[in-house]
């Protein structure tokens, strides 16, 4: 299961340090961030049924790790 | 502008009115150093406010070599040699200049890549935002992501069709330019298939969808051209590696050229150790220690270069291939369905005793219940209705021709195997026959002429061959399942100096692993296919490029270059675009790095003020952004 989601970060460093925090999180298989059209590509682990759930914590994950002031468009 | 550039641009201005009243204010007036130091103190924290905040916010988590926290050093640095050198040696403005124009230069970066990403976002432009979805004989206005395969969609005259399907009423025309970068307007019907992506221009049209808005051409492309990270181009790869060294290299040089001159000075020799003159120098190494301008045009210009393209019809699946596609060197083209149409026509007649007219009268009548392609593509060119009560008798003899009785007359129309069979003599030589297949035909015993049958070669293929020869890609190639003597005729007329016919697709594969193993390290070799059948070779090649592509997700798939329409002028416009691309990449990186080290060592010797570096990391930025965005506006010019 792939998705796409809008995400609101300031610099190419910054959204490099998304896709690797956000790779990392429980739940995720792959994840691809493009700073120029600010959009994050997730796949999901097949087992993984809540998908919010995820996304909330790679958001958590990203805040602590790359800035607090970035951003992702989930719900 | 966003509400957040809309506040900066705000402190960016105030700042900067006060540090310049307060500039003149300080000149006309005799203040003490301490009230100075309050008096700017001012701007400083209006513009510089949020800078502390992060670099301190970064400090706790152990990030030493964040930029906040240089600024926020250098910044502070130079308040301290303000205050403290005696010989007057900085000064108020320039510390606060620091962040005001760091901040000036993160404002630039934030509006133009933002600016930037909206034109290139317009160009690959695709998809829409709601669809109208007929249910219970009303109209909804949904999200495209919820509609169901099969359902009836409305789309308006300049709507774009937002999901892929059958028309099922009405009629209109569409604008693909924005799929295959072609201004001519197809016309559609009930019946007809169409693709998300398309303008719909005249008329209201109701679409059963065939597949999911996912699923859709449009969606699939703007996946393709936006998600290509694991496609990272050799030079932004490299890039990325330069900017995790060159900070930590930047900071360690400013507090070796703080400590190690000065020590040196006061241990070693008997002049004075001149700690804020070296200081002041280590100051301006950290202003230029961020990396920004490269790592952001890199990535910028193949963005650029990427929607570019498609607006040209031309999908690049990710920086990788932009890359390769710039070192071409070898070109290895299919023939059929690439450089000619890949359908039969009749191409001439030769060898006639009667009218060539007569000739494919007879031919086309003998043919007309025929469904062999040949036959089919005899009767396509003979202009005038078929009277079929004219037609008697009619054997069809496989793999030879065809035997019919016409107008009372004995009509033989086939292979010379039939009419040598039938006992006639005379037929055309082989040389005369060498571009396509022959078919014979004789009437009453006595053979009147030959139709040469052939796959008509496309009218932009030699010029296509003659733009890459200019271009400098002399080895090109041709493959082709087809005999020589046609593969050879094709070659002929196109210019193409190496050929290698009779192939079966996995021959094909063979060769061009060959003519890999052969070509210098670092060119790329790159194989145009129709992407159907050449799948193999396409996943081969360095670069495969698939020619009209347009709704064949084989050929999405397989290729790493995608032709949407099926012109061959593309693969070499395709390659300027790439080389247009790369030669932008590397003059960004040459600039901005020998910008960048130039001052580092002017820093270093003495000869660098503040000032000069804070206006050549801020310059730098917007010039290499700037650069990086001609990678896409020339492409629309050349349009025109």
């Amino acid at each position: 299961m792939k998705k796409m989601f809008k995400i609101a970060v300031d610099c190419p460093v910054c959204a490099g340090k998304m896709e690797v925090t956000a790779g990392k999180t429980p739940g995720v298989k792959e994840a691809t961030v493009n700073f120029l059209s600010l959009k994050m590509w997730i796949e999901f682990e097949e087992n993984v049924e809540d998908h919010i759930a995820v996304m909330k914590e790679v958001l958590a994950n990203c805040r602590k790790e790359v800035d607090d002031d970035v951003e992702i468009f989930f719900e | 502008m966003n509400r957040k550039q809309k506040k900066i641009l705000f402190r960016i201005i105030i700042s900067f009115v006060l540090t310049a009243v307060l500039a003149v204010a300080v000149n006309s007036l005799e203040l003490s150093l301490s009230v100075i130091f309050f008096l700017f103190a001012v701007p400083y924290l209006v513009i510089g406010y949020d800078i502390w905040i992060k670099a301190f916010s970064n400090l706790k988590k152990g990030r030493v070599f964040d930029e906040n926290f240089l600024m926020a050093f250098a910044s502070a640095g130079a308040f301290a040699i303000a205050i403290l050198d005696p010989d007057g040696r900085g000064d108020f403005i320039e510390a606060v200049a620091v962040i005001l124009f760091y901040q000036v230069g993160e404002f630039f970066e934030g509006y133009i890549v933002d600016k930037s990403r909206r034109e290139i976002d317009k160009l690959v432009n695709l998809t829409s935002d709601i669809v109208h979805v007929e249910q219970n004989n009303e109209l909804r206005d949904v999200d495209p992501d919820t509609v169901n395969t099969g359902s009836v969609i409305v789309v308006k005259p300049g709507e774009k069709i937002p999901i892929d399907g059958v028309v099922v009423e009405g009629k209109s025309t569409l604008d693909t330019a924005a799929l295959t970068g072609e201004s001519m307007p197809r016309s559609i019907d009930c019946g007809d298939e169409v693709l998300s992506g398309c303008i719909n221009i005249s008329g209201v049209v109701r679409i059963r969808t065939s597949r999911l808005y996912e699923d859709s051409t449009a969606a699939k492309i703007l996946e393709l051209v936006e998600n290509s990270s694991a496609h990272k181009a050799r030079s932004e790869k490299f890039i990325s590696r330069f900017a995790r060294v060159y900070t930590p290299f930047v900071c360690f040089g400013a507090l070796a050229l703080a400590l190690l001159p000065p020590v040196y000075l006061k241990f070693m020799t008997s002049e004075p150790a001149g700690w804020f003159e070296w200081v002041y120098r280590a100051l301006t190494f950290l202003v230029i220690s961020c990396p920004c301008a490269l790592v952001i045009s890199i990535p910028l210009t193949f963005f650029a270069a990427i929607g570019g393209s498609s607006r040209n019809g031309i999908l690049v699946k990710g920086a990788t291939f932009m890359e390769k596609l710039a070192r071409t060197d070898y070109a290895v083209m299919d023939k059929t369905g690439t450089l000619t149409e890949g359908s039969f026509c009749v191409s001439r007649i030769c060898n006639n005793v009667v009218d060539a007219d007569k000739l494919i009268k007879y031919a086309a009548y003998a043919e007309s219940s025929s469904n062999h392609p040949v036959a089919q593509s005899i009767v396509k060119a003979f202009p005038q209705k078929i009277d079929r009560s004219l037609i008697g008798d009619i054997e069809e003899i496989a793999g030879q021709g065809i035997r019919a009785e016409v107008g009372g007359q004995q009509v033989l129309v086939g292979n010379e195997k039939l009419l040598v069979s039938c006992g006639i003599s005379g037929i055309a030589s082989a040389d005369a026959v060498q571009a396509g297949t022959a078919v014979h035909v004789a009437v009453d015993g006595s053979y009147i002429g030959s139709i040469i049958i052939s796959d008509s070669i496309r009218e932009t293929s030699a010029s296509a061959v003659g733009a890459l020869k200019k271009m400098g890609i002399n080895r090109i190639a041709m493959l082709t399942g087809d005999t020589a003597d046609v593969a050879g005729y094709v070659a002929g007329c196109l210019g193409i100096g190496e050929v290698h016919s009779g192939l079966l697709p996995h021959d094909k594969v063979a060769v061009v692993q060959e003519i890999m193993k052969g070509k210098p390290a670092g060119s790329s070799l790159i194989f145009v296919g129709d992407g159907i059948n050449d799948a193999p070779v396409l996943t081969v090649a360095d670069v495969g490029i698939a020619m009209g592509g347009i709704g064949s997700d084989a050929a999405i798939e397989a290729a790493d270059v995608i032709i949407m329409d099926d012109n061959p002028m593309k693969i070499a416009k395709a390659v300027g675009i790439a080389r247009r691309c790369m030669s932008i990449t590397w003059q960004n990186i040459l600039f901005a790095l020998g910008v960048k080290f130039s001052c580092l060592v002017l820093g270093a010797i003495g000869y660098a003020s503040l000032w000069l570096a804070i206006f050549a990391d801020v310059g730098v930025l917007i010039l290499v952004v700037l650069n990086a965005l001609r990678a896409m506006i020339n492409v629309k010019e050349s349009k025109s």
